[in-house]
């Protein structure tokens, strides 16, 4: 109940009843206030203190006394200080500190303020209070109130709760800090669980240890034997770092003692610090450090690492922090142990792989080796490990002259093998070099170098530039290894690593095995080829062995190997893996028939000579050896066949059989044919020496053997031809020649035949003579034969010269000399004498003669032979005469006047006369041979003295003929010059008057001039007219006299040719065609057939009675003339004329129409004629005309 | 021309012929002396006669005359010395090559074969005398 306040009335304004009322209602009002006002005081359960503006208590209420637990008066607010309060800071309240002080002295209400107090019972408690000024109405300071509760329990249970919370939070805190430590200590495991190596694991715990300890630097050291080596670090200077990089565990600083003792290690001060570490820097950038932290690392009790935390600022290590550090340390150190051991592993694992790797390699490279062809093999080891293992791989082998030759050189860049080969190039490796491939070349010892320095390269390199290259390619390290086989080396391989890969000792060991395998390989490649190279030069040899080989085995006798010429032998194709049973021709082939036998009676080699028969007759032998073929366990294996061809030897054995055979039956012939043959046979020794007898020289000569011996022999030649014969004979002896001789051998009668000797030299073996085997022919008859076909040669040479001389002379006289001369020294007549009959110019005939072997003057006296009855038969051409002794024959001596031979005349016995007919059968003369001696003339004589005769009549006839001829010839020409000369004078001399005809007619037509009549001018035209035909008549006469006597020779001329030049001599008009066919070639006098041409086309050019004139010349042959033909397209004449028009003057139009002379063809057909051709022309009216001619192709060299 | 003709010495024994050759010269104008012998010995006679001067003369001749013909004439004409050098044509009818070739192996200065026709003789005739016009001048 809020006391009520009424505004009081303004008391002025009141009178006394109003003023007592309204004070009566005043008290009423302010008692009632009052009793609520001490209601409110009495029975509030805050404490109430009420002061006036001095400071002294006016009211306190009963709360407030139970509150202070008791009361006290104050008159002053200095004594209010008996109220005891406290600040939060525990200063004891001064009276002015009171918040009644407060709003007193500020007028201002204080609003709830918290008291800490101490109560008159001292006691402790709290209130809460507010106080206010309690102002006048003119708002002076009339005292102030506070109003107060006590919150003591309110606050104890507030600082209870306050407690509790604190509690609860400290604890939750914890919790936190432990969930987050919890949380970390995870996140740390879990780094250190994720990370692998021993550097992360240091890494993440010095990084986690710094966050979490809250450390300014932290560090993680770990055990290398005796030192410990920092793995790493947060929060440390670079320059500070040197110093902890390696720490020696026995020195006297703090990691070092925690690694030795194994104990944590807190340095919660510099002075500890300073204590234990006197030597240690100054740390953390000259800042100093309060504190360190050193863990050790440790697993089942060995230390293998320490872990460091400095602070700057001391941290208050708590024992969970400590608990946390350990733990920390424990996880690191665990999970450091676990890095190494999976280091460990990895290692192992990585060596494990690695050695893997390189047993793959090993095994790639083994199977690559495992080509045999060496070359390829080594590129594929090479490709193996370039560049899995190294960068670099390569072969080199060291050639038989001791230099190295690089086989393969491997490497992924294909430009820096290309650089590398340049560098070799330039740079060859040499056998002499002190290091590399060159060095193990020669040494046998490989070389290694895990890290090649520049020195290394240095000594390497032969000159700067060649340094610069090497340092260029970043080699890094190399290992050669040596190829060995057999204890030998013959090449090396070389690994060669780039960059940041070096060759470790098992990649050197890895070199080697792979070195060793490669060897090895190679070796076999090596000796696989040439084995493989027998293999191949024996099974060439097996295929290609003279003899037919076949190795069969089994039952079924399986083929397992045969060449070729047994195939060829057997014929079937191929044999190699089939049965030798399994066809029909094979089983019954000869050479296969005893293997079967072998096959049952399993007998041991069995040999046969076989005959194969051939296609074509031509058998083949063979000489076949079937050999058992023994397993090594000694059972029957198997067949092998060598089949020789022995066809050869078999045909010349046989062939020598029969030679021998012929030999024999020659031998025999031979002996037959010497006896047959040769007269006499004999035999001498290598000296020339008769030793032997010779029975037919005994049976020829008659002389006895002893007379033979010895040089005997000689005796039976004729002595002239004794010395010659023995000349030839020792000659002959002396050389070992063949000895020939000739010589007249008497004969058991006395005479002397004719002997051919003949002697040849018989040689041994060692090619010395042995003995001359002779004989001797009968040549008697030989020569005699000889004798006559000599004469027979010789009278036949004189009859062909003989012959030549008649038909080459053409001269009567010399040829008739010729037969006389001949006949007489051919038959051997001492004289001989040719009459002849010649016709005198005037036809009579009268004799000549000539002689031979006696001059004229022996016969000069004596008178033609006449006509008797010796020389009838002669003369009358009844034959031959001849008369061994002519004055024994009974013919002789009849006629007058001589009786026989006149006085003087030669004497004549023998006698041979012939008589001398020509063709037609005429006597001519007769040949008479005389020879004083008789029987001279033989039948020979007779043939030869008729064979002479006859041609003498030939040449006489010819001579005459000839003669003959060239008075026709010489007739001839007289009357072609007569003729030529007529012709010239006569055209002449007739054409000068015409001429003058002409001139004198025109001359009268200009004098007369206008004066003319008509009709008179005509007439002077047709004067004229008539003149020009005159002459045109007298040039035809006369060219007709001409035609055909040329004496042009005879060309090789192509007809078109000719007929060409005919046309344009005839110069045909425009409007006119002359078409020249195809024509042969001839032999022909050129002009002669070009006036027929030009005649003929002419006359067809002028009778054509068209512009279009049409003319056609063709040729074609006949054997030996050609036919010509030149048809035109002119009226064409009828048949009726066909003859009349080749007379001379002849002409189809009259003369006044046409100006024709009528020549032409006439002209045409003397020349043709006089060839000996043919004219005539085919035509009908209308249709045109064709004239026709023949002509010699090849006329004959005729003077005409 | 100008004093200086040519003589032409004229050997033909044809009347008309010699007619031929006066009408060709009336027709061309041609006032040449001319001088006719009929035969070979005539013309012989003529030249030594002196009738005809030495230089400047030409003689046209026939080859077919009497007594001497025109070759006898020619040869004993290059026989002379005197009048070797004169200069001689042929006109002639015959067109013989035998008479040709005997005439140039005379040394002829040209050989002309008389046509029938007149005309062209003419022309023949002026054609010479211009020829010899022109040369003579030369």
């Amino acid at each position: 109940m809020r006391p009520t306040y009424t505004p009081p009335t303004p008391i002025a304004e009141l009178s006394g009843q109003a003023l007592q009322r309204e004070l009566e209602r005043l008290r009423i009002l302010a008692s009632r206030d009052r009793g609520l006002l001490d209601a409110i005081l009495e029975h509030s359960p805050h404490g109430i203190i009420i002061c006036d503006a001095a400071g002294r208590f006016v009211v306190q209420n009963r709360a407030s006394e139970r509150i202070w637990a008791g009361s006290s008066s104050a008159t002053k607010v200095s004594d209010w200080n008996v109220y005891r309060a406290f600040h939060e800071d525990g200063t004891p309240f001064r009276p002015e500190d009171w918040a009644m002080a407060e709003c007193m002295r500020t007028k201002r209400p204080v609003a709830a303020r918290e008291y800490r107090i101490q109560r008159f019972d001292d006691s402790f408690g709290y209130l809460l209070g507010s106080s206010a000024p309690i102002i006048g109405r003119e708002g002076e300071l009339e005292g102030a109130m506070s109003v107060f509760a006590d919150i003591t329990q309110l606050k104890e249970s507030e600082q209870q709760n306050q407690r509790l919370q604190s509690e609860l939070g400290r604890r939750v805190q914890e919790l936190e800090q432990i969930a987050a430590r919890a949380a970390l200590l995870q996140r740390v495991t879990a780094a250190i669980g994720n990370a692998s190596t021993a550097e992360d694991i240091a890494r993440v715990v010095t990084t986690f240890g710094s966050e979490v300890f809250g450390a300014d630097a932290s560090l993680c050291l770990v055990r290398h034997d005796d030192k410990l080596r920092l793995m790493a670090s947060v929060g440390v200077h670079d320059d500070e770092l040197a110093s902890y990089r390696e720490v020696d565990i026995q020195a006297s600083v703090p990691m070092a003692r925690v690694a030795r003792e194994n104990k944590v290690l807190w340095l919660s001060s510099p002075a500890e610090i300073a204590a234990e570490a006197p030597m240690s820097p100054a740390l953390l950038g000259g800042h100093g450090l309060e504190a360190k932290l050193i863990l050790p690392l440790q697993d089942e009790g060995v230390v293998f690492g320490v872990l460091a935390y400095w602070f700057r600022h001391a941290p208050a290590l708590l024992s969970v922090r400590r608990e946390f550090a350990e733990t920390v340390a424990l996880q690191c150190a665990q999970g450091l142990k676990r890095a190494r051991l999976f280091e460990r592993e990895r290692r192992a694992r990585r060596s494990l792989q690695a050695q893997q790797r390189r047993l793959s390699i090993l095994a790639q490279a083994s199977k690559a080796l495992s080509t045999l062809d060496s070359r390829e093999a080594l590129a594929q080891l090479a490709r193996s490990v370039v560049p899995e293992l190294t960068d670099w791989c390569a072969i080199d082998e060291k050639t038989p002259d001791g230099q190295i030759r690089r086989l393969i050189l491997e490497h992924r860049d294909p430009a820096k093998l290309a650089f590398a080969a340049e560098l070799d190039r330039r740079y060859p490796p040499s056998i002499e070099d002190p290091h590399g491939v060159a060095n193990v070349l020669r040494t046998g010892e490989r070389e290694w170098a895990p890290d090649i320095s520049d020195e290394l390269l240095v000594t390497m390199t032969k000159d700067a530039e060649h340094l610069r290259l090497a340092r260029a390619l970043d080699l890094r390290s190399y290992a050669v290894v040596p190829l060995l086989a057999h204890g030998r080396v013959f090449g090396a391989l070389t690994l060669v690593t780039e960059g940041e890969r070096r060759l470790s000792k098992e990649d050197l060991e890895f070199a080697e095995e792979l070195g060793s395998r490669a060897a090895l390989a190679l070796e076999n490649a090596r000796l696989y080829e040439t084995a493989e190279a027998a293999r191949n030069h024996l099974h060439d040899i097996f295929m290609r062995a003279p003899a037919a080989i076949a190795i069969v085995r089994g039952c079924d006798l399986q083929v397992e190997l045969a060449n070729q010429p047994y195939e060829q032998l057997m014929g079937q194709g191929p044999l190699t893996g089939r049965p030798i049973l399994e066809r029909e021709q094979l089983r019954v082939h000869p050479v296969v028939a005893p293997l079967l036998e072998l096959a049952v009676t399993r007998t041991p080699k069995i040999i046969r000579e076989l005959c194969v028969p051939g296609s074509n007759g031509s058998d083949r032998y063979f000489h076949v050896i079937y050999q058992p073929l023994r397993s090594p366990s000694d059972q029957d294996d198997g067949v092998t066949t060598f089949a020789f061809d022995i066809t050869e030897q078999v045909v010349a054995r046989q062939r020598i059989e029969r030679l021998m055979a012929e030999v024999a039956s020659r031998e025999a012939r031979l002996k037959a044919l010497v006896a047959a043959t040769a007269a006499i046979v004999w035999t001498a020794n290598a000296r020339g020496e008769v030793i032997e007898t010779s029975d037919t020289w005994l049976e020829f000569t008659g002389q006895s053997e002893a007379e033979y011996q010895n040089g005997g022999f000689l005796n039976a030649i004729h002595p002239d031809d004794r010395a010659k014969t023995m000349e030839l004979w020792t000659a002959a002896v002396g050389a070992a020649a063949p000895y020939g001789a000739e010589y007249r051998l008497r004969r058991r009668d006395g005479t002397h035949a004719y002997m051919l000797a003949r002697g040849m030299p018989v040689f041994g073996a060692d090619g010395t003579v042995q003995e001359y085997v002779g004989c001797n022919v009968d040549i008697t008859g030989l020569r005699q034969a000889e004798e006559a076909a000599r004469g027979h040669a010789e009278a036949l040479q004189t009859l062909n010269d003989l012959g030549m001389v008649i038909s080459a002379e053409l001269d009567r006289d010399k040829c008739v000399q010729a037969v006389t001369d001949a006949v007489t020294t051919l038959t051997g007549a001492s004289f001989g004498a040719f009459f002849y009959n010649v016709l005198d110019e005037q036809g009579g005939s009268y004799m000549l003669y000539t002689l031979s072997g006696v001059p004229r003057e022996a016969f000069s006296k004596f008178p033609m032979p006449r006509n008797t009855a010796v020389f009838a038969p002669t003369f009358t051409g009844q034959g031959v005469v001849r008369v061994d002794d002519i004055t024994k024959d009974p013919r002789y001596g009849h006629n007058s006047p001589h009786y026989g031979m006149p006085k003087g005349h030669l004497p004549v016995r023998s006698y041979l006369a012939a008589p001398v007919t020509s063709r037609s059968g005429e006597v001519i003369g007769g040949l008479f041979l005389g020879h004083d001696r008789a029987s001279v003339f033989d039948a020979r004589a007779e043939t030869l003295a008729v064979g002479l005769a006859a041609q003498a009549a030939v040449a006489l006839d010819n001579a005459r003929l000839f003669a003959e001829a060239q008075r026709l010839i010489r007739a001839l020409e007289s009357t072609n010059r007569d003729l030529d000369q007529f012709a010239y004078v006569t055209s002449h001399d007739l054409k000068a008057p015409l001429r003058g005809i002409s001139s004198l007619a025109a001359w009268i037509e200009e004098d007369l001039g206008v004066t003319l009549a008509e009709g008179t001018r005509e007439k002077l035209q047709l004067l004229r007219g008539r003149v020009k035909r005159l002459e045109a008549l007298i040039q035809g006469i006369l060219d007709y006299s001409r035609a055909g006597r040329t004496d042009g020779k005879r060309e090789m001329l192509t007809l078109d040719k000719v007929v060409a030049e005919s046309v344009e001599l005839v110069s045909p008009p425009t409007a006119a065609e002359v078409a020249v066919g195809e024509m042969p070639i001839v032999v022909v006098e050129r002009v002669a057939l070009q006036q027929v041409f030009m005649n003929l086309i002419g006359n067809a050019l002028k009778h054509a009675r068209r512009e279009d004139a049409r003319i056609n010349v063709s040729a074609t042959e006949l054997g030996s003339m050609i036919e010509c033909r030149v048809s035109d397209n002119g009226p064409g004449i009828a048949p009726a004329y066909h003859e009349r028009i080749w007379g001379i003057f002849q002409t189809l139009e009259a003369r006044d129409r046409v100006e024709n002379t009528g020549i032409g063809l006439s002209i045409v057909k003397k020349i043709v004629e006089g060839r000996g051709g043919r004219v005539w022309v085919e035509s009908t009216e209308g249709q045109g005309a064709t004239f026709c001619f023949t002509w010699p192709r090849v006329e004959d060299r005729r003077v005409v | 021309m100008n004093g200086r003709e040519l003589h032409i010495v004229l050997v033909e024994d044809d009347d008309v012929d010699v007619m031929t050759v006066r009408r060709a010269f009336e027709k061309n104008r041609m006032t040449n002396p001319l001088h006719v012998a009929s035969n070979g010995e005539e013309a012989l006679e003529l030249l030594r006669s002196g009738a005809v001067p030495q230089v400047r003369r030409l003689i046209l001749l026939d080859l077919n005359m009497p007594k001497m013909n025109g070759i006898e004439f020619l040869k004993h004409l290059r026989a002379d010395p005197e009048h070797q050098s004169s200069s001689v044509v042929v006109l002639t009818t015959s067109n013989e090559e035998r008479d040709v070739v005997e005439a140039y192996r005379l040394h002829v200065a040209g050989y002309l074969v008389k046509p029938v026709t007149f005309d062209n003789f003419v022309d023949l005739m002026a054609t010479l005398n211009k020829y010899w016009t022109l040369v003579e001048m030369a």
